[in-house]
């Protein structure tokens, strides 16, 4: 191969991944979008906000649903359940006891396409009907799975009552598929979005009855392969494909164990030694895979910073009978494949964030910690963002700055570095769980009952 | 041979058993039962010549001041159950589970009044008031911190970090005291409002549910188990010594060095920690139903009695309060 050659072939590399990466970089894909929350920098994105400040367009929602919106061109995508009758009403705040609810009326499933532009409706596709059979928590929603688009059709799952569907993007149904619905523990409800690579749709279903997980032909909804899985429905951790310079595969988290599988369900690693109850996403960031869960009674609350190439079982803190106090002070650890971790430092419902070479906490009782990425050390402890707030959507960064979601809707606005500092708060005065989509200068952030665009305006 | 041993080991035995029973029969006539209130009771506190009970949502306040008639005076029912109550002067501090802090005005105990509240971010789980500030423990939320220097505007202004479920708070002077499941026991400065951090936490107690306080001695009960620790220096509280109470040991107060025990189906039994390193039962007192809580008001001891809750609920409903009189003279 001559010279001109080879540079023509490399050009070529470069030419095509510039490309998919400024693709990528311009839609919202998935659940915490490209990168897990970390959004390149645009002077678009707004810094301050209300309900009103810097509110391109508002659109009220019907009915409830924490999943997260997903965007892709001029479509803004959403899902909610959509009662006949008047349902019990969430309640913010950090609990665990609070009554689970059965639902009054008969519920619709739907999809709401939005435009970009002006927030108004495009579609609304009803998916399934019934009078849902699953109880919840009360601050849990019949449609908290968010959906995931290839930017030809948009891959919607609802959990609640086993249900998935291909759409494409006019709102034409493709293909359905159901897998059983099935309760999680103490009927807390589902939460855990699907994952798409390829041709693949993957979904974990980790329940009380039969747990398992499966892969779909995306085209057709067939399925692929499903494996069983040992766990006992604690978890509500949507799974990651992790592409890194080995291999690809697929990263699933439970309280029963991490394990990852190749595209064909073959496990790859595990590793033992989670919370009672894991909730926080895995993502990928600087080459590793981070892990997470942090149930508040659980002997454990671990962190763990994965290499790639992980074989066989790579547990720190396998041992189930070991003590709580075992576990203190907490200190970091490492292995042959774990970057770093940390026995105490895990979230209940937040997943972290990498932005800017670190890793920032959001505890659920609004408290924020920074380590280094890439080593774990620590950069500031435990830091008070506001006495008396709950945090379930998981921060996000741009443009210098780190973003954390209050369940009051008020999001506390962070300098990013070594120092902690809260530059303001930003107030939208209704409750929200769901973690916002950022695309194209714009945040999208769904409260209760609306979504909200929200730029930068020329003045502000 | 084999059969001689059998013999000697039950002879041991029955005797044993034999002291322990007349013990318990000895013990039992330290307190002697005034009156049998049959009204729902979770939680009993004594204040003067008051007697407030708690059941579910409702405090009940009972004039006592005529200890073989009581009078019931009123009844206030809080949206969210009470998982207890903090009675300072002419106000009730109530931890309402998920309304929060409810403040009652008691000036006129026959019309009580509702003057504050504030709701804290978790599920307030107890209350104990040091000067102008309410510690709250606040189950997922930690300890939250209310200036009530205005009760009828309570505002949070802080709250302490634990690593688990704040289940217990108590205060002595500046000093605050936590406890959370599974295992915490936690110092805090309540001066240091910069930082809110423990002064000192301990992760090696068992299960906490209560904790108490009397000078240097801290008071934890979880588990079943009494665990007393030495907190002469807050920065470094020290273990003295656990005991495993028969009853699995519900809830308890001290009073003069003893630890007045809700021991469940074990009845009332009192400790004696002036020696902390080695507690010793000092008397006992059993009912027909268990024993779920216990106030103690100089010689008068109140029994809240009925079954016992299971799993997170605080009450089974029924029950009733009993009160005793401690020595041998009625009042």
């Amino acid at each position: 191969m001559s010279l001109a050659l080879i540079l023509a072939y490399l050009l070529s590399i470069l030419f095509v991944n510039a490309t998919e990466t400024v693709a990528q970089d311009n839609q919202w894909e998935k659940f915490r979008g490209p990168n897990a929350g970390a959004v390149p920098d645009d002077p678009r994105l707004p810094d301050v906000w209300s309900d009103t400040k810097n509110v391109i367009w508002k659109q009220s929602v019907p009915g409830l649903g924490w999943s997260s919106p997903v965007v892709w061109n001029d479509r803004i995508f959403l899902t909610s359940a959509v009662s006949t009758d008047a349902e019990a009403v969430p309640v913010p705040g950090l609990y665990d006891e609070h009554d689970h609810i059965s639902a009054n009326g008969m519920h619709r499933w739907m999809v709401y396409a939005l435009n970009f532009d002006d927030g108004k409706i495009l579609w609304e596709r009803e998916l399934f009907r019934e009078l849902p059979e699953l109880r919840r928590h009360i601050k849990n929603s019949y449609a908290s799975e968010t959906p995931v688009t290839d930017g030809e059709h948009l891959f919607v799952y609802f959990g609640s009552v086993g249900l998935i569907a291909a759409l494409d993007m006019s709102g034409d149904v493709i293909w359905t598929k159901n897998i059983g619905s099935f309760n999680t523990l103490i009927e807390l409800g589902t939460a855990a979005s699907p994952a798409l690579h390829g041709d693949r749709l993957f979904i974990v279903n980790d329940n009380t009855t039969a747990s398992f997980m499966v892969a779909l032909d995306k085209h057709t909804g067939r399925e692929l392969w499903r494996i069983d899985r040992e766990e006992r429905g604690n978890n509500w951790s949507t799974p990651v494909v992790w592409e890194n310079r080995i291999r690809t595969e697929i990263v699933t988290v439970g309280t029963d164990g991490v394990r990852s599988y190749d595209l064909d369900g073959q496990l790859l690693w595990e590793l033992y030694g989670m919370s009672n109850l894991t909730t926080p996403s895995p993502f990928i960031a600087n080459g590793l895979v981070y892990i997470s869960s942090g149930y508040p009674g659980g002997a454990l609350r671990p962190v763990y910073a994965i290499h790639p190439g992980a074989e066989g079982d790579i547990s720190l803190w396998a041992d189930e009978n070991a003590s709580w106090s075992t576990r203190f002070p907490g200190n970091r650890v490492s292995s042959e494949y774990v970057a770093w971790a940390y026995p105490l430092l895990g979230t209940y419902n937040t997943s972290a964030l990498v932005y800017r070479g670190q890793y920032y906490t959001l505890l659920d009782r609004g408290l924020l910690i920074a380590h280094d990425a890439q080593t774990g050390q620590e950069i500031y402890g435990r830091q008070r963002l506001k006495v008396g707030s709950g945090f379930s959507a998981s921060p996000w960064g741009y443009n210098g700055k780190v973003f954390a979601l209050s369940e009051a809707g008020d999001t506390y606005v962070i300098k990013a570095g070594e120092e902690f500092e809260i530059v303001h708060t930003n107030s939208l005065n209704e409750m929200t769980l769901a973690t916002p989509a950022i695309v194209r200068g714009n945040l999208f952030i769904r409260t209760q009952s609306a979504l909200y665009r929200i730029a930068r305006t020329e003045n502000q | 041979m084999r059969r001689h041993i059998f013999f000697k080991r039950t002879f041991i035995a029955t005797v044993f058993v034999f002291v322990s029973s007349l013990s318990q029969i000895i013990q039992a006539q330290d307190f002697h039962e005034i009156i049998h209130l049959e009204v729902p009771a979770d939680l009993v506190q004594l204040e003067d010549s008051k007697l407030f009970i708690a059941a579910e949502a409702t405090l009940t306040i009972f004039d006592i001041s005529k200890l073989d008639s009581p009078q019931r005076l009123s009844s206030y029912e809080f949206p969210e159950k009470i998982w207890d109550f903090s009675i300072i002067g002419t106000h009730v501090y109530v931890a309402a589970d998920f309304f929060g802090l409810g403040i009652l005005d008691i000036s006129d105990p026959i019309n009580p009044e509702l003057i504050g509240s504030v709701k804290t971010p978790g599920q307030a789980k107890d209350v104990e008031i040091s000067g102008a500030t309410a510690l709250l423990a606040d189950h997922m939320s930690g300890v939250d911190l209310v200036d009530i220097t205005d009760p009828e505007t309570p505002t949070s202004i802080g709250s302490v970090y634990l690593d688990g479920y704040g289940r217990d708070v108590a205060a002595s002077g500046t000093i605050g005291y936590a406890v959370d499941d599974p295992s915490g026991f936690y110092v805090i400065d309540l001066q240091e409002r910069d930082s809110w951090e423990p002064l000192s936490a301990i992760q090696s107690a068992d299960g906490p549910r209560i904790v108490e306080i009397e000078d240097d001695l801290a008071l934890l009960v979880g588990k079943g188990t009494l665990q007393i620790y030495d907190i002469s220096n807050p920065t470094a509280p020290t273990h003295r010594s656990n005991y495993g109470t028969p009853g699995g040991a519900h809830r308890a107060v001290l009073s003069d060095n003893h630890a007045y025990v809700a021991d469940g189906k074990m009845g009332l039994l009192v400790v004696d920690l002036n020696n902390p390193l080695v507690p010793t039962v000092a008397a006992s007192y059993r009912h027909s139903e268990p024993v779920r809580d216990v106030a103690v008001y100089g010689n008068l001891v109140v029994i809240a009695v009925g079954p016992l809750p299971t799993g997170i609920r605080r009450s089974q409903g029924g029950g009733g309060v009993i009160l005793l009189n401690r020595g041998t003279q009625q009042n």
